[in-house]
């Protein structure tokens, strides 16, 4: 989820109130937000933003601006946006050559003027840059932005696919002149975001009319055209990407914020096989709400006056009471209105989620608890009788743990394709490995020890293509200085006993068992064993630093009761 | 003064009449022929009682390798292991370092060191340069660590001063969790008989007097007329071995429970579970940040399901792309991919239970809920863990609405965590619209989150088939359960150790009184 960093100092001259410290976080509600850090010192604020739907929310000047109810923290009307372009024609353009179409398809930018940046002004807007690229445009690939301080640019801009060695430039954090190849294969961004154009043949360049380098999207600036400062006041900002609605919306969200710092934008024509396309786009989404859908959603009458009243507080545009419902519009630097239940919820956080009186569901249902939970239940029941002790583990694990450290094939252990460590790389398809790990884990506390533990395993089962069937296994650990087979195989008989069944042992050869000491169960003759029971041989107690004698068992209780656990597999 | 002494305390303390300067522990032992439980247990007693007084003639400090120690002397220390990676691949990352190994921890520590130690700098981007020698006292540290191979236990007073330095000091830094070293420290005491507390008359116990009550004195009688040997109060009974339900599955039955009397019936469902029912059919679009590879586990084999429900599949496909019966939504606008909706994955919430029941044909009016064990990706510390439960559910019925909703959630707030004070915040989930959060006040830690919850939107719910509101919920059961157990590492949760088992069932205990006092 998107963080911001900024101040209070920033955040209160945007929105221009006083804003009570310690009710900040009850105020950030209005734009999901939640108040992770406020350092007092320095006035540090840390909020995390939880609308990943609402780019425009993840930015100061956004926040300041919905709790402003969607006017501009400048203090001036929208409509005075463009003020300082009326009449200029024709706009300054951008060429587009078609061989971009393969590679990276669509741009869009605007040039805006203003006061200079300011250092918090400067921050914001690079953090707004890295956010919005990394995360709304999936680091990059979707939509990446450049800035540039105007100076010297000169339009018409060109934008085209060249061939990765034809165009070097110096790009930033250089100060050689690199090609496009040498900057993917060396630069420290080209390596980063290398896997964006490594499969094409041609790579995206963006110059000015005097064929000056103005950058490598999606990759990196030119140093010498694309290096902002504090100081700048006059800027041309751009970004590309692969689809045209988010690339509008990032820039309308780049437009809307520098206008609530005090800059006024000229719009860009994008040219593109005669085609004339004009950034930013001001026009919000529209929708027709029902007239009938704020009452099914929230439950009680609502008062059509209010609803408009509260959209607009909200920041909508226009909201327009009609016969079928309510006809809205959002502002231009929103677009996540994908059905009207989305304008229902604005009116709920406008109105505020504690003025609503919580009513109970009215249908009586009767309760249940799943019946598969039944045999575990006994299970976990007899055991503690049994004067065994309960544990839990985690269900992922490492290959060496659930395999090799048992002395068992890694082929039925289902792998993470994705670890975070390997650690827990694997599915466990035992629990043994946990209870010896327990046991190793507990020698200094007095015995005799007594584990046991119940929960869901996988086994991957062979086969074109493979599957993976799921367990519910029941297994102990019994250790102390005389702890036996026979000790062990006598109480799990009586569980199973009590469980209905008449269980028998047959021969069973298997690591971490010693030979002849161990055995499968079976609960009826002739059928699969559902478990098996044997003492550990000392070779894999030292393996697993465990110093005393040890028995260890494991039933699938899925196998006892597979009508049970159908709905697992 | 009278005495009660156990037969083992009286030929302790014989012994040291006969021994008037005492006597080293070791060989009072083998005076009195005990097996050193026994030994223990006897002067223990008579430690307690005040009789016998130990002095401390010399302690010994015995230094051996640990496991962890053992396969550092075998396969290298972290930081020399480093610094040489580094030497093969001078474009080494920190990130690419920590992958390569199963415990990450322990490297971030060694560079930590490393870098206090100004051998290593860690430069933007995370690479990693060497920028001064390896210190030579941790290289002579080293080199004696190695000598314990051969040479084990080492007994740390015959070092030189300098080296009991250096390797107390590298064992402090280390800490306790996984030490490299084991330090054994024994004492070589002295026990004697307090001077004037006791006179060799106390011991003179009349033979006369009966043991323990066994079958042949009930039987012979000879019990009649008999008097027993008095018991001593003061001896600690022996602690019997656990044998009780995990404290943690105990607070998950109360939560079930507590959800079967409100109404719900459980779901039950598959861990290994398809990106269709864990992301799409929530409307989670296939571009979303949470179904990144770094935000979910897939499995490496199978890959995929065989197939898919296309009924279902075709109908979710629509409300994505936005093409077709999108049910009065613009959808994603987003290439539907078949391939990525067959991915296999750990479930990552257990809503992808309640999506598998709508489409099923719930009850109508229907209460659901699940306790789900679900997977996060994320690096595991003291307040992650890889796998957690999570209580989830819906409810259907005619009617429900944004109301019924907060009623619930206070319903959870006052039935499940006992609160009595509620905060709904607006939230954000793919899948819910409305989407509320619910905080609540605990009488002794203020204001935290309980859960998420919301009313499913058209996309989930009409696709699936279902045409009434849903109520979708979840609840975050595992820090709650943390609080019961007072617990401040979510680890701790899955440990298998006795001593965390049994202080989990003490605060418990604890809380379990406190919680009463409250009421």
């Amino acid at each position: 989820m998107p963080t911001l960093e900024t101040t209070f100092k920033d955040l209160e001259s945007l929105t221009g109130m006083t804003l009570p410290a310690d009710k900040l976080d009850s105020l950030l509600d209005w734009v999901k937000g939640e108040l992770k850090d406020f350092d007092l010192k320095t006035g540090t604020l840390k909020i995390e933003l939880n609308d990943t739907n609402r780019p425009d929310l993840w930015t100061v000047e956004g926040i300041a601006r919905q709790l402003r109810g969607g006017r501009s923290p400048s203090g001036r009307p929208w409509e005075e946006i463009f003020a300082e372009s009326k009449g200029v024609d024709p706009l300054p353009s951008i060429r587009v050559h078609p061989s971009v179409s393969r590679v990276r398809p669509v741009i869009g930018g605007f040039i805006a003027r203003g006061p200079a940046l300011g250092e918090e002004g400067l921050t914001q807007l690079i953090q707004t840059q890295e956010r919005l690229s990394e995360l709304y445009g999936r680091k990059r690939a979707d939509v990446a932005i450049g800035i540039y301080p105007l100076r010297t640019l000169r339009f018409p801009l060109l934008y085209e696919a060249v061939a990765p060695d034809s165009v070097t430039f110096v790009p930033l954090g250089s100060n050689s002149s690199l090609s496009l190849r040498n900057i993917l294969e060396n630069h420290p961004k080209g390596r980063t975001y290398k896997n964006l154009l490594s499969s094409r043949d041609v790579y995206p360049v963006l110059r000015d009319d005097s064929g000056t380098v103005l950058s490598f999207p999606p990759i990196i600036n030119a140093r010498d055209t694309g290096e902002v400062s504090s100081t700048d006041s006059e800027l041309f900002v751009e970004a590309t990407g692969i689809d045209s609605g988010r690339v509008n919306l990032v820039i309308n969200i780049l437009a809307a914020n520098l206008f609530d710092r005090g800059f006024t934008l000229t719009p860009v024509t994008v040219e593109e096989n005669g085609i004339r396309t004009t950034y930013p786009r001001m026009e919000g989404p529209e929708v027709l709400v029902p007239a009938d859908l704020p009452e099914r959603i929230t439950g009680e009458v609502i008062d059509r006056d209010l609803f408009q009243r509260k959209l607009l507080d909200y920041g909508y545009v226009e909201v327009e009471i009609r016969n079928d419902g309510y006809q809205v519009r959002a502002p231009f630097y929103r677009d996540d209105l994908l059905h009207p239940v989305d304008c229902v919820e604005d009116f709920l956080i406008a109105r505020g989620y504690d003025t609503f009186t919580p009513s109970l569901p009215a249908s009586f249902t009767s309760g249940k608890e799943a019946s598969s939970r039944e045999p575990e239940e006994l299970v976990r029941h007899l055991m503690t009788g049994m004067g065994f002790q309960e544990i839990l583990s985690n269900i992922l694990t490492s290959l060496e743990k659930d395999t090799q450290d048992l002395g068992r094939p890694s082929d039925k252990t289902v792998e993470i394709d994705n670890p975070v460590s390997r650690q827990f790389s694997v599915v466990r398809s035992t629990l043994l490995s946990f209870l010896l790990s327990a046991e190793s884990q507990s020698s200094r506390y007095p015995y005799p020890h007594r584990l046991f533990e119940v929960g869901e395993a996988l086994e991957k089962t062979s086969g074109s293509p493979s599957s993976v069937q799921e367990k519910m296994l029941f297994a102990g650990l019994l250790s102390h200085p005389q702890a036996s087979f026979s000790e062990l195989a006598g109480m799990i008989f009586e569980v199973l006993r009590t469980m209905g069944h008449e269980p028998s042992l047959s021969p069973l050869e298997s690591c971490p068992y010693i030979a002849g000491r161990s055995g499968s169960i079976q609960i009826e003759k002739n059928r699969d064993p559902v478990g098996e029971i044997g003492e550990v041989h000392p070779e894999w107690l030292e393996r697993w630093g465990i110093r005393m004698p040890s028995v260890l068992f494991e039933i699938d209780l899925s196998k006892m009761y597979p009508g049970l656990y159908i709905e697992r597999k | 003064m009278s005495w009660n002494f156990h037969p083992l305390e009286i030929a302790v303390l014989k012994a040291l009449f006969s021994r008037p300067a005492g006597e080293r522990e070791d060989l009072l032992r083998e005076a009195v022929r005990m097996d050193s439980g026994q030994f223990q247990m006897a002067t223990g007693w008579l430690k307690a009682k005040n009789l016998v007084e130990e002095t401390v003639l010399e302690t010994r400090t015995e230094v051996s390798l640990t496991e962890t120690g053992q396969k550092y002397v075998e396969d290298g220390f972290p930081e020399e292991w480093i610094l040489r990676k580094l030497k093969e691949d001078p474009s080494l990352t920190l990130d690419a370092l920590r992958k390569s190994v199963e415990d990450p921890a322990q490297i971030s520590k060694a560079i930590g060191d490393l870098k206090e130690m100004g051998v290593l700098s860690i430069l933007p981007g995370g690479r990693l340069e060497q920028g001064g020698p390896f210190p030579p006292s941790l290289e002579r540290t080293y080199g004696i660590i190695r000598t314990l191979v051969e040479n084990s236990p080492l007994t740390l007073e015959d070092l030189s001063p300098e080296d009991r330095d250096l390797l107390g000091s590298f064992q402090r830094k280390r800490g306790k969790g996984k030490g490299v070293l084991r330090f054994d420290v024994r004492e070589i005491r002295r026990l004697s008989l307090k001077k004037g507390a006791l006179s060799p008359e106390d011991l003179d116990v009349r033979n006369d007097l009966l043991g323990p009550v066994t079958p042949e004195i009930i039987q012979s009688g000879s019990w009649k007329g008999a008097t027993f040997r008095p018991y001593s109060l003061d001896t600690p009974p022996p602690r019997p071995m656990l044998g009780q339900t995990h404290p943690y599955r105990d607070y998950l039955e109360e939560v079930r429970k507590q959800l079967v009397r409100l109404g719900f019936e459980e779901m039950t469902g598959p861990i290994v579970e398809s990106e269709f029912w864990n992301m799409d059919a929530l409307f989670i679009p296939q571009t979303h940040p949470a179904r990144d590879i770094h935000d979910i586990y897939f499995v490496r084999d199978p890959r995929e399901i065989t197939t898919l429900d296309e009924n279902v599949a075709s109908r979710v496909r629509a409300v994505h792309s936005g093409e077709g019966e999108t049910f009065g939504s613009r959808g994603w606008r987003q290439p539907f991919n078949e391939k990525q909706a067959r991915r296999l994955l750990l479930r990552s919430q257990g809503t992808a239970l309640s999506a598998r029941k709508l489409a099923s044909g719930p009850r109508i009016p229907g209460k659901y809920f699940a306790l789900a064990r679900c997977f996060r990706y994320e690096q595991v510390d003291q307040t992650h863990a890889v796998d957690f439960y999570q209580a989830e559910g819906i409810v259907v019925e005619e009617g429900a609405s944004f109301r019924t909703l907060l009623g619930l959630l206070s319903l959870f707030a006052r039935e499940v965590a006992g609160a009595r004070e509620v905060h709904f915040k607006p939230a954000y989930f793919p899948f819910t619209e409305p989407s509320v959060e619910v905080h609540v006040k605990h009488p002794q830690l203020g204001w935290m989150e309980l859960g998420g919850a919301g009313l499913f939107r058209p996309e989930v719910l009409r696709p699936l088939g279902v045409t009434t509101p849903v109520i979708a919920w979840g609840l975050g059961i595992d820090r709650m359960a943390m609080m019961r157990l007072g617990l401040s590492d979510i680890r701790d949760l899955f440990s298998g150790s006795l001593h965390t088992l049994q202080s989990m069932i003490l605060s418990r205990a604890r809380s379990r009184q406190a919680y009463q006092q409250y009421l």
